[in-house]
């Protein structure tokens, strides 16, 4: 073969390469559903949103209205808090007013809205040409576990997750590596410094940072009190995310599913072993709380992620991923700070996510369709998360160009959520959060029990009490399933 | 004979606007609007809460009649007499000090002096805020670590509070909070009371070389004891139902539920309608024995004013 041939191999090897790697992406980005995809809606009637007031609904609002361009569809919107957005909502879907063609969904609030919510398996076969495969095959791109949570307990999927809140361990990187402060740590504990995987490894981190003005930190004289961990034990419902995170690790619930032989859920019951366990969770907490700031007793993660920003605190042990980018901005507030990310004490957080989901009280369930699988879309999502959004999508997330320096502020996050939905994905299934049709008051019961653990107007023993008498009540007033 | 046939076909010929207009109907044509509304929006209410009190409703399924039963709940309820007894306590202490305040105050704004004016017009500003608006205000103000009044305190050295955060404080903070809107509300009707005194009486006393605390005692308060009782009737009418200073500070948390956020809680979270109705009836029974005890009260010192 001579030159000139081997030449011309090699050009033709090329260009099957080029025709190869455009026509893949081609194919690829075909499989990836965009506005585009939507097909003609001939229901025209205007379609109404809520969403979440804060940062949520403003990054929204531009895609409703190109959604609207596009399709001829009018979308309005109602921005609610979220303290507000479950009371406001329920009465409106309970009264079948069809106030809202779309609402925002808590994921433990799947179950509790089933009835007034259309499956979006329903809306595919009605409206979707290519059915529910074509619904199966967009979702792939997004977690199972969180399609899990947005999902009832037999399976049918009400809504769409667009933003995730799961819990994960912020501190401070810079702190951490720096060698006196290591050595220090190594010498008082006799183990490495590293992100707490244990809750005893929590409270040693705890105390050894918390820290009184004129100690040093990283060699350098304290200017104020610096605490080990930043907290959110205030009367909202984070109270319970925490504690809840401490009751999942070491194996127990909240109220433990009971199933049938053919493994279907026929009730609760809280065990002996889950009274131990939530025992002994409300106890640790308590004593967490020692290495936490003033004001923490009526804190959210609001008051949290403030003391990690403005450096008053080195770990926040669990905060929502959504929080990461104030929480990075340590790094403009401190000189030399530098934010990271990893999984909870434990690995067994929450793992929330808004959905959107169809009210059954549309007048126009197709635009809500399609307008769902657009918010939802990977092209949307990447964008979103671009501009520090909290993307569900794992495709999105787990795109490698991520991983750059670059994105440190955008994306910090991302590895400790997407591990955390791994380990989480087997224990979704009886978690009580995911499978109470009464879970709306469930939560607001474990706020109140566990806020009142913290402030210590209970005693642990008294709230594992209190939450067993209280979660009869409510579960047989409200749920669908008995306690047994 | 022929005036009275007259009189008679007149009277057979009046239209239904005379009719309506004679003395026996003109009241109750004019009150009728009224009663409408009250119909529609007090006693039908009223009556469809006691009657959803006594069943089981929580949205889901109809009512289903279950007697007393809410009221016994209601009854063995701890965290009913805990948030009873922090609203009474609320209540006494608002009371007293906002009176105490308003009237020392009173007394300030009731003498001629440069710029009263200006100064009644600031004492005036706390009641023009939304309770709302001021709750979220102070929950900012008082921050622990960036609040303002801490801060000052920090500046000064007496070292920050934990105001909204400190089990044993937070309901005083609380409490100052309502006392520091509803102050003013005391200070301007004890204020209108004192301009509206007899001055001789008082001149009276005065030649007569009374003290000004004799004066004061014996005099001014007794005076005003009516307009007193006014201000405690209406402060209990309205401290039973507080609820905005906690709605931006502590939601019902750190030891301050009052039993307004406890009703809110069970009927507009819990949507146990039933127990909620209970709850808000008692409320109302409550508030009607105290403001009856506290009526008779102005009608006995008005008839001793008299």
């Amino acid at each position: 073969m001579g030159k000139r041939s081997i030449k011309r191999l090699e050009w033709a090897l090329v260009v099957i390469a080029l025709v190869v790697l455009v026509g893949g992406q081609a194919l690829g980005a075909e499989k990836k559903f965009s506005l585009a995809d939507v097909p003609e809606i001939k229901n025209k009637r205007p379609i109404h949103v809520t969403l979440e007031a804060g940062g949520s609904a403003d990054l929204i609002i531009p895609y409703l209205q190109k959604f609207a361009e596009h399709t001829g569809v009018k979308v309005t919107s109602e921005s609610m808090v979220f303290a507000s957005l479950y009371s406001k909502v329920i009465v409106e879907l309970i009264a079948k007013t069809g106030a809202y063609d779309i609402v925002v969904t808590e994921t433990s609030w799947s179950n509790e809205w089933e009835d007034y919510l259309y499956p979006m398996q329903d809306l595919a076969k009605e409206y979707d040409p290519e059915g529910v495969e074509g619904l199966e095959r967009y979702l792939a791109g997004h977690d199972p576990g969180l399609l899990r949570m947005c999902s009832t307990v037999d399976g049918k999927l009400m809504g769409i997750p667009y933003y995730t809140y799961t819990l994960i361990y912020i501190y401070r990187e810079d702190v951490f590596n720096h060698p006196a402060e290591k050595a220090n740590f190594r010498k008082r504990y006799g183990y490495e410094l590293a992100p707490a995987q244990t809750w005893a490894q929590l409270r040693d981190q705890g105390e050894f940072f918390t820290r009184k003005k004129g100690e040093k930190l990283k060699g350098e004289v304290l200017e104020k009190d610096v605490y080990g961990l930043s907290m959110m034990a205030g009367r909202y419902p984070h109270v319970q995310d925490e504690v809840g995170a401490r009751v999942w690790s070491r194996g127990g619930h909240w109220a433990s599913p009971v199933r049938d032989e053919a493994g279907k859920l026929i009730g609760f019951k809280i065990t002996e072993k889950d009274k131990r366990i939530l025992q002994w969770a409300f106890e640790d907490y308590v004593r967490d709380l020692a290495f936490a700031p003033p004001g923490t007793l009526s804190g959210y993660w609001d008051f949290a992620t403030a003391q990690f920003a403005a450096g008053n605190a080195i770990i926040i042990p669990h905060i929502y991923d959504s929080l990461w980018n104030w929480a990075s901005s340590v790094e403009d507030e401190i000189p030399g700070a530098k934010a990271a990310a990893a999984l909870t004490p434990g690995n067994r957080p929450y793992t929330g996510a808004f959905h959107f989901s169809p009210s059954r009280d549309s007048q126009n369930p197709e635009a809500a369709y399609w307008l769902l699988k657009y918010i939802g879309s990977y092209q949307n999502q990447k964008e979103m998360a671009e501009g520090g959004w909290v993307s569900v999508r794992r495709d999105v997330l787990e795109d490698p160009q991520y991983t750059d320096p670059k994105w440190h502020r955008q994306f910090g996050w991302a590895r400790a959520s997407l591990d955390t939905w791994d380990e989480q994905f087997e224990d979704v299934e009886d978690y009580l959060h995911f499978n109470s049709a009464a879970f709306g008051k469930l939560y607001e019961m474990m706020t109140i029990i566990c806020h009142e653990n913290a402030i210590q107007q209970r005693t642990p023993a008294e709230g594992v009490q209190e939450w067993v008498k209280v979660f009869t009540d409510l579960q047989t007033k409200h749920g669908k399933l008995p306690v047994l | 004979m022929r005036e009275a046939v007259l009189g008679e076909s007149l009277e057979t010929r009046r239209t239904f606007w005379q009719i309506l207009a004679a003395d026996r109907y003109i009241k109750w044509f004019l009150i009728l609007p009224l009663l409408v509304v009250l119909l529609c929006f007090m006693f039908y209410p009223l009556f469809y809460c006691l009657y959803m009190s006594f069943h089981e409703y929580v949205l889901r399924a109809p009512p289903l009649f279950i007697g007393a039963e809410n009221y016994r709940v209601v009854l063995h309820d701890m965290v009913f007499w805990q948030a009873i007894g922090r609203t009474f306590y609320v209540l006494v202490v608002c009371i007293a000090v906002e009176l105490s305040l308003g009237m020392g105050i009173a007394l300030l704004l009731n003498r001629e002096f440069k710029g009263q004016n200006t100064i009644r017009g600031l004492c005036l500003l706390p009641l023009l805020i939304s309770p709302l608006a001021m709750s979220l205000m102070w929950n900012y103000m008082l921050h622990v670590q960036f609040g303002i009044v801490n801060q000052v305190l920090v500046w000064l050295r007496l070292g920050a509070v934990e105001w909204i955060s400190n089990p044993k404080i937070a309901i005083y903070s609380i409490m100052f909070i309502s006392i520091w809107q509803w102050t003013p509300f005391s200070i301007f009707v004890l204020l209108a009371g004192l301009r509206g005194l007899p001055k001789d009486a008082l001149e009276a006393a005065r030649v007569d070389g009374a003290s000004r605390w004799f004066t004061f005692r014996r005099l001014t308060l007794r005076m005003l004891t009516p307009l007193i009782i006014i201000i405690i009737l209406l402060r209990t009418m309205w401290l039973i139902r507080i609820f905005d200073p906690l709605y931006g500070t502590t939601r019902g948390g750190v030891g301050t539920e009052s039993l307004d956020w406890f009703m809110y809680r069970i009927s507009f979270v819990f949507f146990d309608v039933g127990k909620g109705s209970a709850l808000a009836l008692f409320s109302l029974y409550v508030t009607i024995v105290l403001c009856a005890i506290l009526y008779r009260q102005l009608i006995k010192a008005l008839g001793a004013a008299r």
